[in-house]
């Protein structure tokens, strides 16, 4: 008996184990979840006798992607790391913070956000340009507003365990708006400490996504039509009794995506509506193109529209965080068109020629000011 | 393709062990030599060439210096076998070394640089070579007989489990078996627990490490910190070892899988108490055909004192020039042989009496300050390196904070406790205890063990899928 367990015992389930994704492919015993992976995978090679070099690598390309059963146990694996080691399967994507709050690497982490200033010189490049586009705004009688985005780990840099995070007092975002408040004619929406000081009050952020949610967004909205309202009395915004917090639907967010995540961790969408629904509903395109390469064009332009004539109307340019604050900014104008420009986020002077906005909005996420500076230096304006 | 990969691991070892198993058994080795060539041309297929025509030679020459065996023609005979090897691995793995060298001592007196080659290394060229050579070298000292069966002797060759990173078997060791092997369960079973081992050394040990010893080799070394460079070495030796035995340990695994029995390479490389014992327990296959191939035919240590030494250094000259074609490689070599030297000198007295705690230390030492020559890109990094080891730079403790994790900690406990052969000793202890012997307990010890060698292999494939996945991020560009 003993022999037998010692001879048998770990060859049958290796070898099962081993013939298992196979047998599965055949038989689907056990069903894959869906790919959320936001690429595409590698195609099956054709074999072809003038080009037999290249045929490896195609085909394991392949063979890894379609790997029977991979989804499933990409998600085994981030339940395994994360409950046996508390540490985040892609770690040079995604940091796992406290609370398993989590935090995309790409986004200027690697320093503490007071750590991470700009310098004088690369302040005054954004502060001429911002002057330069509110100057020529107004010649074609347009108000410019500038709004940063929070990073998700200025506001959240309790839930970071890397050293100088916690204690750290400003940002690159805070400090800047800082000097543009100061030193420059720019209309400055400031939505950081509005947003610090609701952050464990209303879910405001995703915990599995780097953007904010749209009880994070509304209270910017807030921060901005109460901004805009100084010199666009008609403006007004929707306070808190006016609209209704809820949660929606399983939202799987971009630190989710990156470490392959469906069913572990889970979060519902964060939303805010007026009590008597948004007043402002899509309008059509004009058809502006979107710039090449970018990869979600369909997003490129969007247009609500209300039926108060009295009210201004508007241009907002932003990056994905505009997705989230539009439709709370449209319901309190006349007409609003987003422009999502590849985060590049020029002035796109011919599409303002067309609209003629009363106010134009640039809503930039903090952590890619210093890609529009490169923007800037490299004439993308 | 590695062992280590989803398609080996899922695809191509079962494949090959059902024909291999469930086809003729008068055609097993063909179809070991089919799988081998497949293996070998999934390097590159168009270099599958270059191993057919170093068979097609070394099959020509063994018959040559064997039917002119004992006249001087055999000598002859070996002799352009050997640099027919040789020159094949100094093109296709030295090239462009050689001529990086040249346009150096070209630059001073302003001659035109020579093109590189750019010529890619084939699969398990070093370690082919070595397997060519010592065929020539055996039959040539009448060791064994040359091979007439060309597909047995392609099969030597080129046998897919130690192509890509050894052992190198020797045709003195392994004739035989290429005509009749052993096949049984037991062997089978031995062979997968031998090769879940090294899939789980390379995979859950090594592969950790490497994390930390890439993220530390891969920051300018002005920038690291002591306590910083000492970890990333001490991960780097952790990984250089679990890699490299571990693949050991597959090679083995899947040689018994298929019948065959191969030598040990690695017998606890970090105990050693000398420089010298460490190269009679790292990489035992390779410095013991050093030994017999170079060293002893250059005349060893009957020799006088200082030629004897000169005998080393061209060893050992020869030993970092095989792991690859840079000067830190080179240096790596000459290194190891400096202390080799300084042992026979008067080190090896002193350390003898200093008792095992320090010679230990100071062989662990020594090593690793080696392998700082083997992983840095140049030696101007490594000196730098070696620098920021004992300068006391306070430490970086973002980029600290950031590599460390229990898990790191947990493959640091294992694999230290594993390198100093504490587990093989726990393990012999318990054998020995009277519990052991209650059936109960035995039965119990069995089960865990498949619970074991299975959960490897399941956490293995699970760190090789989520290893292929690989999302964009679209959001920062």
């Amino acid at each position: 008996m003993k022999t037998l367990i010692k001879q048998f015992g770990l060859l049958i389930p290796s070898l099962a184990l081993l013939s298992f994704p196979a047998v599965n492919g055949f038989t689907n015993m056990i069903n894959d979840s869906q790919s959320i992976e936001n690429r595409q995978l590698a195609k099956k090679p054709e074999v072809s006798l003038r080009h037999l070099d290249p045929f490896p690598l195609a085909f394991e390309a392949y063979f890894n992607d379609h790997f029977n059963l991979r989804n499933r146990l990409v998600s085994y694996f981030n339940s395994y790391k994360i409950n046996c080691w508390n540490k985040i399967p892609n770690p040079h994507l995604v940091y796992l913070g406290k609370d398993n709050w989590m935090f995309n690497k790409g986004d200027d982490f690697e320093l503490p956000p007071d750590k991470n200033l700009l310098t004088d010189p690369e302040k005054r490049i954004i502060k001429d340009e911002l002057e330069r586009r509110a100057k020529w705004l107004k010649e074609r009688h347009c108000e410019f507003y500038f709004l940063i985005a929070p990073s998700k780990h200025t506001l959240y840099a309790d839930k970071i365990r890397l050293p100088g995070f916690k204690k750290s007092k400003s940002s690159i975002g805070q400090d800047l708006n800082k000097i543009l408040m100061k030193y420059s004619s720019v209309n400055v929406i400031d939505v950081f400490s509005e947003l610090k000081s609701r952050r464990y009050v209303y879910p405001i952020y995703f915990k599995y996504d780097h953007h904010w949610t749209g009880q994070g967004a509304y209270f910017a909205a807030e921060k901005s039509l109460k901004t805009i309202h100084a010199k666009f009395p008609t403006v007004n915004h929707s306070p808190l009794e006016t609209v209704i917090f809820s949660e929606g639907a399983n939202y799987i967010g971009s630190c989710l995506r990156l470490i392959g995540d469906t069913t572990y961790f889970k979060e519902p969408e964060y939303n805010v509506t007026p009590l008597h629904g948004h007043i402002a509903k899509d309008a059509s395109k004009k058809g502006y193109i979107a710039p090449s390469g970018f990869p979600y064009p369909h997003v490129f332009e969007l247009v609500k529209e209300t039926n108060r004539n009295d009210l201004p109307s508007a241009m907002i340019v932003s990056d994905s965080f505009g997705e989230f604050i539009f439709p709370h900014l449209a319901d309190h104008f006349s007409r609003t068109i987003k422009i999502y420009d590849n985060w590049e986020y020029k002035l796109n002077d011919a599409i303002v020629e067309s609209e003629k906005p009363s106010v134009f909005i640039l809503v930039m996420y903090e952590a890619n000011l210093k890609k529009f500076i490169e923007h800037l230096q490299n004439g993308i304006r | 393709m590695l062992f280590s990969s989803l398609l080996f691991l899922y695809l191509f070892l079962p494949v090959t062990l059902f024909f291999y198993y469930f086809g003729r058994k008068d055609l097993r080795n063909y179809i070991l030599l089919a799988a081998s060539l497949i293996f070998f041309a999934w390097g590159g297929v168009s270099y599958s060439l270059i191993i057919l025509i170093s068979i097609s030679l070394n099959y020509f020459f063994g018959i040559k210096i064997e039917s002119s065996s004992g006249t001087k023609k055999s000598y002859w005979w070996l002799f352009t076998g050997v640099a027919c090897n040789l020159i094949g691995l100094t093109i296709f793995k030295y090239t462009d070394f050689l001529i990086e060298n040249i346009n150096t001592l070209g630059n001073l007196f302003n001659a035109t640089a020579i093109p590189l080659s750019k010529i890619i290394l084939p699969v398990g060229i070093s370690f082919y070579t070595f397997h060519a050579l010592s065929y020539l070298v055996d039959i040539y000292k009448g060791k064994t007989k040359a091979q007439r069966n060309i597909f047995d002797l392609a099969l030597y060759i080129c046998m897919f489990s130690q192509l890509i990173a050894g052992p190198i078997i020797r045709y003195s060791d392994v004739w035989q078996q290429l005509q009749l092997r052993e096949h049984s369960i037991k062997k089978f079973s031995s062979g997968i627990e031998r090769f879940l081992i090294g899939l789980g050394k390379k995979v859950l040990l090594s592969n950790i490490f490497a994390t930390v010893a890439d993220a530390t080799f891969g920051i300018p070394s002005e920038s690291l910190g002591s306590i910083n460079a000492w970890l990333g070495i001490i991960c780097y030796s952790l990984q250089i070892y679990y890699d490299f035995s571990g693949y050991s340990d597959m090679a083995i695994g899947l040689g018994r899988m298929f019948g065959f029995e191969f030598l040990e390479n690695f017998d606890l490389p970090y105990i050693a108490r000398s420089v010298k014992e460490f190269w009679r327990r790292w990489h035992i296959s390779l410095s013991s055909f050093f030994r017999d191939y170079v060293y002893i035919p250059l005349g060893g240590n009957k020799v006088s004192v200082q030629r004897n030494y000169l005998n080393l250094i061209i060893v050992f000259f020869l030993t970092g020039f095989w792991h690859g074609a840079s000067w830190t490689f080179i240096l790596w070599g000459l290194f190891h042989g400096f202390f080799l030297i300084s042992e026979r000198l008067f080190l090896e007295k002193l350390l003898i009496k200093s008792g095992r705690v320090i010679a230990n230390t100071y062989t662990i030492i020594v090593v690793m300050l080696g392998w700082v020559l083997f992983r840095a890109d140049t030696l101007s990094y490594a000196l730098l390196y070696w620098k920021k080891l004992f300068d006391f730079t306070p430490t970086d403790i973002y980029f600290l904070s950031e590599q460390w994790n229990i898990e790191l900690l947990v493959a640091m406990i294992i694999g230290i406790s594993g390198a100093l052969g504490i587990f093989p000793f726990l393990k012999q202890k318990l054998s020995t205890l009277k519990f052991r012997q209650i059936t109960i307990v035995t039965y119990t010890y069995e089960i865990l063990s498949i619970f074991f060698f299975t959960g490897i292999l399941l956490l293995c494939s699970l760190y090789l899928v989520a290893g292929t996945y690989n999302p964009f991020i679209y959001y920062r560009f």
